[in-house]
C-alpha cells in the first residue's frame, strides 16, 4: 500500500464512526458487531473486565490478617505484623463472619472496608496454583497463559488472547468500520502482557502506556514529566518517526476520540499513576470505548526489604500500595456508579504469587506461595469467600492443601458467568475444566449471572469433520498444476495452482502437494449471519466453498507466493459478485479488511449456506481480491482466481505478508522405497506410490530395494544430485538404460 | 561556522561508533572498540584498504559460476540464468562481512550510476565489480569506464546509439542525474549547467559504443586492460564522425570528431574531460557524498564551508573518491565538534538506510551465519528470504531501482533519507526482523537466532550485566546515537526490569550465572531487545 493511501486510511478510521460516542448507557446494545443475542440477555455484550495487575507479588498475610491466628502471626513477624489494637492496628472486617474467616484488613485498606461495606467487595484468600514457581517472569507468565507449574510447554498464548480471538477472530489489529476499539487495553507497563498473546492473532493487546503522558496532560491531570531533551536534528527525526509510527497505529485515533468524547464524574481519585490509569478507563467507557478487557497496573509488591517503617508498621511501602489501590478502586467504582454504567464493569486483582509466611531479616518478605485476590463490582457477591489458609508451624510457604482456589477458577467464572463464553470458547480459552459447576465461585450476584441461552456462542463444532476430499496434482498444463481426487475420473478439476510464477517474490521451487477439504462445522440454528471461528490447524485455512482447507506438502518446499484458481458452486458465485460490487461500491471499502465481514455487518440479502464459514483468516485477504481478481474458464468451466497467495502451507490462503519467516520452516528428510519391479518411473513400483520425481532434489533418500528376482530399471532421465543418498540394497538389481 | 578542517586526537568510543555506523555496515561493539584509539585520519585510511582476496567467489548451489579473467574456469550454469538472487546473496554476503568501506561505498556509486539488473547474470556482476573497482578510484574515469559498461549499454540504450539513428537516452541521463545535473531552468532548454544542444551533442559523441553481453565465456575476450572487467566495443562505422561543438555553458567547446576507434576513445574522453572541468559537476559529486553520509539537510552554511571545500579536493584530485569521503568522514564538522553544541546535528540525524538496517543488525548482535562456501545453500536462504526480502520491504529492491533516477530516499528533496520512513516500512522494521531472530527460525536445519542471553554474556560488550543501569546503557551505547533520558530512559529499563527492582534483576541474572539456566533473564532481555530495536531511536544513525 501506498503511504498516502495509508495515511488516508487510518485518518478516516476517526472520522467515520458511525455510531453514537456519548456513553455506554446510550448506545445500542451490541458490544462488538457481529453477536446476537436474545433481547434478555441483560446488554451482557456491553460489560467489561478491569484486570488489576499486582506487580511483583502482594503480601497477603500483611494484607488480610487471619484475626483467629493473629499469635502466629505476630510470632513469626515480629516487626512486620500489624498491631492488633492502639495505634496503627489493622481494621476489623466484619464482626459476622465465622472464626475462621474474620479479617483484619491492613489499616490502608479504608477503601475496601467501604466497599465491602457497600456489598461490592469479595475476597478469596489462597489463591495459586499447583507446583508455583517463584520468578515473577516464570510465574506470571504461567498464569497469563492458564497453565500452572507442571506445564513445561513453551508458552505462546494468553487467557485472555485464546478467549478474545475465539469471540472476534481477525478483528485484533484489524479493525473495520463496526469494531474500531482494541480488544484488550493496557497501561502501566508498556511491556506487552502474555495475557493478550495469540499464536497468529496479533495486536489483541493495545498498549497506551505510551500515551498516558499524553492523555493525563491533555485533561489536566497532574503532569507526568517526560524528560525528552529538545532542540537537536537527532530529536527532530525521532519525532518525525514517532509522527509516521502513530499514522501507522490503527487504533490511536479510536482511542484518543473515545477519551477525548467521555468525561469523569466527581469522583476523587488518588494523584497516583494507579488513580489516574482508573480514572483514564472510566473516562474511555463513558466515551464510548468497546474495548473488552482493560488491564491496569500498580508495581511495587516486591518487598524484599522495608516493606514497613520499623517500630511503625501500619506505615512505609506495602501500607502506601495498599492504600493507592483501595482509594484508587473506591474512587473508580463512585465515578462509574455516577456515570451510570457500575453494573457493567468487574475489577479483579491479580498478584503473580505471594509471599512468604515468615518475615526476612531485612524487614521484609521473599517470594510465597499464595495470596488473596479481590473481586470489585456492584454485581459482586460480596463476603469472604473461604476460611483463611492456615499459618504453618514452620517453614516459610503454606502447606499445598491451604491453596484454596485455583486462580483459573476466577477467571473462568468472569470469562463465562460475566461475560458469558460459551463451553466452546472456554475450552479455546483453556479453562474449560475450570468452568463447570463445581468450579466456578461464587462472585458474582445470582440475578448478574449470564444464562445459559444468553452465552455468546460458537456455532457447533462437528465432532468429526465430514465429506473429506483429498485433491492430488492430475494434470500439468502452461505451469498451471490441476487438483482432483485421485479417484475421480471425471474431466475437470477441483483447483489449479500455479506452482511457480515467473514473477519476483513468487515461489521458485518445485514442490508436490495434496490438498483435503473438509467441512468442520455444523450450525444447528441455520442463522446466516451468525459466524464462527474454528481453531484449525497450523495448517489450514478456509476454502471459498465453505470446506476448511488443509495443504499439505508432500515434498519440494514453497519460498514465495503461487497464483490458485477455483472453481465456485455457481449457487455462490452470483451472490458473491453482487456483494463484491457493493463492496467495491461502499465509501471506504479498505477499512472492511474482509468482503464477507462487510456482507455480515451490512445484514445483506446473501445466502450463505449453512456451513459456511465466512470469517476464516484465508477470506479475510482473499476475498478482498475477487473484486479485481482475474476470471476465466479452464475446460469449460469458469475459475476465479486468487494471486499471490503466500503462506500456501501454514495458512491457507491468508495472503500479503511478504515475509513471513515461518513459512520457511525445514521439511523432514523425506525417503523414497522402490520396491516394486520394473520402471522407475512408475509411481506404483515406490512405496506409498509416491516416486522422487517433481521434488526439489535435496534432503532425500533414494533405497532401490526391488524383490530378489526383479529389478530396478531406470527407464527416465534423472539426476542425481550430491544432495540425495541413493543406496542400492546389497544384492539387487538396479539397472541403468 | 561549520568546519571541513581535519579533526584530530584519538576518536574515543562515540566518535568511533558515529563513524563505523555511517561509513560501513558493522558498528559491532569490539570493531567500535578497535577504532575508538585511532584518529580519525588512521580509522579512514584503514577503512580504505580494500582486500578483495578477502571475499569468496560467486556461488551457486556451491558451485563456482562466473567466469573471469583471474580466474576462467568456472563453467557458467545456464539454470541459474534466471535466479539473480544468487549473486546479490553473494554481493550482499560480501557486504556483510567487509571490513573496509569498499561495499557501501559500491553501493552509493549504484545509487548514482543507476542501472537495474534485467541484463544477464554474469553483465550485472562485472557491472557491480566495476562499481567496486572504483569504490576509492577516480569518478571521472568511472564515468569513461561507465559509458563502455555492459549493463549501462544495455539498461539506457546506447549501443542502440548509432549515426544513421541517433539516441539520446545514455547521453542525457548522463548530464542530467550521473554527472553535472540540472541547474534552473533558464530559457527553453537550457538548465544553466547544460543545454538541450549540449545533450544532442552529447549523444553524437556517444554514438558508436557499441556492446553484446555475450556468453560467459565469450566475454571474456574484450576487456578493459586497466581492470580486467569485460566491456563493450567501439563500431567505428556507427560513429559520428564530424565535430561536435556544445554551448556555451561548456564554452563553446568544440570536440573534433575522429576516424579510428582510439579516435572514438578520444573523443569520449575530451568530452568527459570537459563535464567534469566543470565546478558544478563537483559540486554534485560533493553534494550527493554529503547526503549519502551525513544528511539531507545542506544549509547555505554547509554549502558554503563544507560543499565548497569539498568540491575544490574533487576537482584537485581527478575526483578522487577517497580523498573526498576522507576529507568529509575526517573532518570536525562530521562529527559534530566544529560548534560547541556537539551533538545538537549530525548525531543520530540520518535514517539508516535498509542495507544499514538489515546488515547492521545482523552484524551488531553477531548472529551466526552459515559458512558461504561450505553451506552455500543455507547461506542463499537466509540472505534471500530475510535480507533481500526484507530489503523489499524496508522498499529496497535491491539493483531494482524504481527508475533511472535510482531510489527515491536517495535523491528526493526535500526528505531524502525519511523517505525510507513510511508506516508500512516502519512497521516492517518493528516486528518483521528482530522478533522473528529473537524466536528463532531455521533453514536447513540451520538455526538462525539471537540468543540474547549469551549475547549479554560473553559478546564482550557488556561490563556487568548484573547492573541493570549499567547494562542498558551500553545497550544504548552500542545500539543508539544518543542515550536516552527521562522518560524513554525508563521505558527501555521498564521493558528490562517489567516492573520490579534492579535488585531483583540481580538476583536474577546471578542465577542464571549459578545454574545456566536461562529461562527467566532471556523473557527479560528478549523483551529488551526487541524493544531497543522497535522504537524510533534504532532508526537512526
Amino acid at each position: 500500500m501506498k503511504r498516502s493511501e495509508f495515511l488516508k486510511l487510518s485518518g478516516k478510521l476517526g472520522l467515520t464512526a458511525p455510531f453514537l460516542v456519548n456513553g455506554i448507557a446510550a448506545r445500542a446494545s451490541r458490544w462488538m458487531e457481529g453477536i446476537d443475542l436474545p433481547a434478555d440477555c441483560m446488554n451482557i455484550t456491553d460489560r467489561v473486565v478491569v484486570i488489576v495487575r499486582l506487580g511483583g507479588a502482594n503480601d497477603g498475610l500483611n494484607t488480610i490478617i487471619p484475626i483467629s491466628q493473629y499469635d502466629t502471626y505476630a510470632n513469626i513477624r515480629p516487626s512486620l505484623r500489624i498491631n492488633q489494637t492502639g495505634s496503627g492496628a489493622y481494621i476489623y472486617l466484619d464482626n459476622t463472619l465465622p472464626d475462621n474467616k474474620r479479617s483484619g484488613l491492613h489499616p490502608s485498606l479504608t477503601g475496601f472496608k467501604s466497599l465491602y461495606d457497600q456489598g461490592m467487595l469479595a475476597i478469596l484468600p489462597g489463591v495459586g496454583y499447583p507446583a508455583p514457581n517463584y520468578s515473577h517472569f516464570a510465574s506470571e507468565n504461567t498464569m497469563f497463559s492458564g497453565k500452572d507449574g507442571n506445564t513445561n510447554q513453551s508458552l505462546q498464548d494468553g487467557i485472555f488472547g485464546r478467549y478474545l480471538a475465539s469471540i472476534f477472530p481477525n478483528l485484533a489489529g484489524n479493525p473495520n468500520s463496526q469494531n474500531q476499539d482494541p480488544l484488550a487495553i493496557h497501561m502501566g507497563s508498556s511491556n506487552p502482557s502474555l495475557f493478550y498473546g495469540h499464536s497468529h492473532e496479533t495486536g489483541i493487546e493495545y498498549n497506551i502506556t505510551s500515551l498516558q503522558a499524553q492523555l493525563w496532560a491533555t485533561v489536566g491531570f497532574e503532569a507526568n514529566a517526560i524528560d525528552i531533551p529538545g532542540g537537536s536534528e537527532h530529536q527532530e527525526l525521532i519525532d518525525y518517526i514517532l509522527f509516521v509510527e502513530k499514522s501507522m497505529d490503527v487504533y490511536y485515533d479510536k482511542v484518543m476520540q473515545n477519551f477525548t468524547n467521555g468525561n469523569n464524574s466527581t469522583a476523587i481519585y488518588p494523584e497516583t499513576d494507579l488513580g489516574r490509569q482508573l480514572k483514564t478507563v472510566a473516562r474511555m467507557l463513558k466515551g464510548g470505548s468497546r474495548t473488552k478487557i482493560f488491564q491496569v497496573t500498580l508495581g511495587g509488591f516486591d518487598t524484599h526489604a522495608n516493606q514497613v517503617v520499623a517500630g511503625d508498621t501500619h506505615t512505609g511501602n506495602h501500607a502506601n500500595l495498599l492504600s493507592n489501590l483501595s482509594n484508587a478502586l473506591l474512587a473508580f467504582q463512585s465515578d462509574i456508579e455516577t456515570l451510570g454504567f457500575a453494573d457493567k464493569v468487574m475489577t479483579v486483582t491479580f498478584s503473580e504469587f505471594g509471599r512468604q509466611v515468615r518475615q526476612n531479616a531485612n524487614q521484609g518478605t521473599d517470594h510465597g506461595n499464595i495470596s488473596p485476590f479481590f473481586v470489585v463490582g456492584k454485581q459482586v457477591q460480596p463476603g469472604v469467600l473461604n476460611s483463611h489458609p492456615v499459618i504453618p508451624d514452620s517453614g516459610f510457604q503454606y502447606a499445598d492443601s491451604e491453596r484454596k482456589y485455583d486462580y483459573r477458577q476466577i477467571f473462568a467464572t468472569l470469562l463465562q458467568d460475566w461475560l458469558g463464553s460459551d463451553d466452546t470458547t472456554m475450552q479455546v480459552a483453556g479453562l474449560n475444566s475450570f468452568s463447570t459447576p463445581e468450579q466456578k465461585l461464587p462472585i458474582i450476584k445470582t440475578a448478574a449471572i449470564v444464562a445459559q441461552e444468553c452465552y455468546v456462542r460458537n456455532l457447533a463444532v462437528c465432532n468429526t469433520p465430514t465429506e473429506t476430499i483429498v485433491a492430488i496434482a492430475k494434470a500439468t498444463e502452461n505451469g498451471w498444476t490441476w487438483y482432483a481426487p485421485a479417484d475421480y475420473t471425471g474431466n475437470r478439476y477441483l483447483l489449479g495452482m500455479e506452482h511457480m510464477p515467473a514473477e519476483e517474490g513468487a515461489n521458485t521451487q518445485s514442490f508436490s502437494a495434496e490438498i483435503s477439504f473438509s467441512k468442520k462445522i455444523c450450525d444447528p440454528t441455520g442463522n446466516p449471519f451468525l459466524h464462527t471461528h474454528i481453531v484449525a490447524s497450523p495448517s489450514s485455512g478456509c476454502f471459498v466453498s465453505g470446506y476448511y482447507w488443509n495443504f499439505k506438502l508432500l515434498s519440494g518446499a514453497i519460498n514465495g507466493y503461487v497464483h490458485v484458481r477455483f472453481f465456485p458452486l455457481d449457487q455462490y458465485d452470483d451472490a458473491l459478485n453482487l456483494a463484491a460490487n457493493d463492496y467495491e461500491n461502499e465509501a471506504h471499502p479498505l477499512a472492511t479488511p474482509s468482503l464477507l465481514q462487510y456482507v455480515h455487518s451490512m445484514e445483506k440479502p446473501f445466502d450463505f449456506p449453512a456451513d459456511f464459514a465466512p470469517d476464516a483468516p484465508a477470506l479475510s485477504h482473499s476475498f478482498s481480491l475477487l473484486i479485481t481478481g482475474e476470471t476465466g474458464s479452464y475446460l469449460g468451466y469458469p475459475y476465479v482466481g486468487f494471486r499471490k497467495i503466500n503462506r500456501l502451507h501454514q495458512t491457507g490462503m491468508a495472503a500479503l505478508r511478504l515475509m513471513d519467516i515461518e513459512q520457511f520452516a525445514v521439511l523432514p528428510r523425506r525417503t523414497f522405497r522402490f520396491t516394486g519391479n520394473g520402471h522407475f518411473s512408475n509411481p506404483a513400483n515406490w512405496e506409498g506410490g509416491v516416486g522422487p520425481f517433481d521434488v526439489l532434489q535435496k534432503n532425500i533418500d533414494i533405497i532401490i530395494d526391488p524383490p530378489a528376482d526383479g529389478q530396478c530399471v531406470l527407464d527416465v532421465p534423472f539426476a542425481f544430485s550430491k544432495e540425495m543418498n541413493v543406496t542400492v540394497v546389497a544384492g539387487k538389481v538396479f539397472l541403468v538404460q | 561556522m561549520a568546519s571541513i578542517a581535519p579533526r584530530n586526537g584519538p576518536l574515543g568510543y562515540s566518535n568511533a561508533a558515529h563513524l563505523l555506523r555511517r561509513a560501513t555496515y558493522d558498528a559491532s561493539s569490539a570493531r567500535i572498540k578497535a577504532f575508538a584509539g585511532k584518529t580519525a585520519a588512521e580509522a579512514l585510511a584503514q577503512l580504505f584498504q580494500f582486500n578483495t582476496a578477502l571475499f569468496p567467489a560467486p556461488r551457486y548451489n556451491g558451485q563456482l559460476y562466473i567466469p573471469t579473467i583471474a580466474d576462467p574456469t568456472p563453467v557458467f550454469q545456464p539454470l541459474v540464468h534466471t535466479n539473480k538472487n544468487w549473486l546479490r546473496h553473494w554481493w550482499l554476503h560480501c557486504a556483510m562481512t567487509d571490513a573496509t568501506m569498499q561495499h557501501k561505498l559500491a553501493y552509493f556509486l549504484h545509487t548514482i550510476f543507476v542501472v537495474d539488473d534485467s541484463t544477464s547474470i554474469f553483465t550485472i556482476f562485472d557491472h557491480h565489480e566495476l562499481l567496486k573497482w572504483h569504490a576509492k578510484g577516480s569518478l571521472k574515469e568511472l564515468a569513461v569506464r561507465m559509458t563502455r559498461n555492459l549493463s549501462m549499454l544495455y539498461y539506457l540504450d546506447n549501443r542502440l546509439n548509432t549515426l544513421a539513428s541517433p539516441n539520446e537516452n545514455y547521453g542525457r541521463e548522463f548530464l542530467e542525474l550521473f554527472t553535472i545535473q540540472k541547474g534552473p531552468q533558464v530559457g527553453t532548454g537550457n538548465y544553466t549547467n547544460y543545454t538541450e544542444q549540449d545533450v544532442q551533442q552529447a549523444a553524437r559523441v556517444l554514438t558508436g559504443f557499441d556492446g553484446n553481453q555475450g556468453t560467459a565465456e565469450s566475454r571474456l575476450n574484450n576487456v578493459d586492460a586497466v581492470t580486467q572487467i569485460p566491456h563493450g566495443t567501439l563500431t567505428l562505422s556507427k560513429h559520428d564522425k564530424n565535430n561536435k561543438t556544445f554551448s556555451s555553458a561548456f564554452g563553446n567547446r568544440t570536440i573534433t570528431g575522429r576516424t579510428t576507434t582510439q579516435g572514438m576513445m578520444q573523443e569520449l574522453q575530451e568530452f568527459v574531460d570537459m563535464v567534469f572541468e566543470q565546478q558544478a559537476t563537483a559540486k554534485s559529486f560533493a553534494r550527493r557524498i554529503y547526503r549519502f553520509f551525513v544528511n539531507g539537510n545542506i544549509t547555505d552554511e554547509i554549502e558554503t564551508d563544507i560543499i565548497g571545500p569539498m568540491t575544490t579536493t574533487l576537482l584537485q584530485s581527478n575526483y578522487n573518491l577517497q580523498a573526498v569521503v576522507t576529507q568529509l568522514l575526517g573532518s570536525l564538522h562530521f562529527y559534530d565538534e566544529d560548534d560547541t553544541e556537539k551533538g545538537d546535528t549530525i548525531w543520530g540525524a540520518k535514517v539508516k538506510d535498509p542495507l544499514e538496517y538489515t546488515l547492521g543488525l545482523t552484524r551488531t548482535f553477531q548472529l551466526v551465519l552459515p559458512n558461504y562456501v561450505s553451506q552455500n545453500n543455507t547461506s542463499f536462504q537466509f540472505y534471500s528470504n530475510a535480507i533481500l526480502r526484507g530489503l523489499m520491504l524496508l522498499d529496497l529492491p535491491l539493483w531494482r531501482p524504481f527508475d533511472v533516477s535510482g531510489y527515491p530516499p536517495h535523491h528526493k528533496h526535500p526528505q531524502y533519507d525519511r523517505t525510507w520512513i513510511t508506516p508500512v516500512s516502519l512497521s516492517s522494521r518493528y516486528n518483521d526482523f528482530m522478533p522473528p531472530l529473537l524466536a528463532g527460525f531455521r533453514y536447513s536445519n540451520f538455526l538462525f537466532q539471537v540468543d540474547a542471553v549469551a549475547f549479554v554474556h560473553q559478546s564482550g560488550h557488556f561490563s556487568d550485566p548484573s547492573n541493570a543501569t549499567t547494562l542498558i546503557n551500553e545497550c544504548y551505547d552500542l545500539l543508539f546515537p544518543a542515550k536516552p533520558q527521562g522518560g524513554r530512559h525508563a521505558y527501555f529499563m521498564e521493558a528490562l526490569l517489567g516492573g520490579l527492582s534492579t535488585i531483583n534483576w540481580r538476583n536474577d541474572w546471578n542465577n542464571y550465572l549459578a545454574t545456566n539456566n536461562k529461562a527467566t533473564v532471556k523473557v527479560a532481555l528478549d523483551r529488551l531487545f526487541a524493544a531497543l530495536v522497535k522504537c524510533p531511536e534504532y532508526q537512526t544513525c
